[in-house]
């Protein structure tokens, strides 16, 4: 792919959960399963998305687990 | 509406970049990562259902007061005890920890090197919230479900690990 494509992607995924209202747990599913021949960089754009969402559920486990 | 338009865009970026050749370990195991977040979120789902009754963990973290103990009938039946839940959620934290800096740990390794200590931290935490689902109360087929996904994620991060030392092409 090429840094246009990388983009696109990222904005794919995006608007998914943005627009879409997907979980992202869902969209990362797509992803992960959709992708078989991605660079690091390509990773690396999709991962910076869904890094949001590992914080707000770490989160969770923090408090659930009494600190 | 809106979510019919961006299916078919979604997958047509995804498979515009899916033919594949040999992929170094590297890729390999990065991808895999990726993968494993999934499987993380869905442990911490299950876990929510049979501690507090939502479909999510986010959705608890916006009904429930106090994350600490679990409050359904069926948490009681099955066994989770706040000591279990908690430690849980204890692995939880240092799987999503080591998770978080798995995807960079694994940019910077390259063939020879050990294998990252966030990809064994997070085999090590999965693999002990593994442990737990298996002492809960198994004809639960919620239960059933914790300990199918958590193996899987145990079995994922396995294959990480023997994807890095070329054990597994």
């Amino acid at each position: 792919m090429d840094p246009i494509q990388i983009e696109a992607w990222t904005v794919a995924i995006e608007a998914l959960i943005k627009v879409g209202g997907y979980a992202v747990t869902t969209v990362k599913g797509w992803f992960s399963h959709a992708q078989t021949d991605l660079t690091d960089d390509q990773v690396t754009a999709a991962w910076e998305t869904i890094e949001a969402d590992d914080r707000v559920r770490l989160a969770i486990a923090q408090a659930a687990s009494g600190g | 509406m809106k979510r019919l338009l961006l299916i078919p865009l979604i997958f047509a970026l995804a498979f515009s970049g899916a033919c594949g050749g040999n992929r170094p370990p590297k890729e390999i195991a990065l991808q895999a990562a990726t993968s494993t977040n999934q499987g993380l979120d869905l442990i911490q789902d299950v876990e929510a259902q049979l501690c507090w009754g939502t479909t999510t963990a986010i959705e608890a973290k916006n009904t429930i007061a106090d994350l600490t103990k679990c409050t359904t009938p069926v948490a009681a039946h099955v066994g989770l005890t706040t000591e279990k839940h908690q430690a849980f959620n204890k692995a939880l934290v240092t799987a999503y920890k080591a998770h978080l800096t798995m995807a960079a740990d694994l940019r910077l390794w390259s063939a020879g090197m050990p294998t990252p200590t966030s990809v064994n931290d997070y085999v090590t935490e999965v693999t002990r919230a593994l442990e737990l689902a298996k002492t809960l109360v198994s004809s639960n087929p919620t239960v059933q479900l914790l300990i199918a996904d958590a193996l899987a994620l145990v079995k994922s991060g396995q294959d990480i690990i023997a994807t890095l030392k070329g054990v597994v092409k």
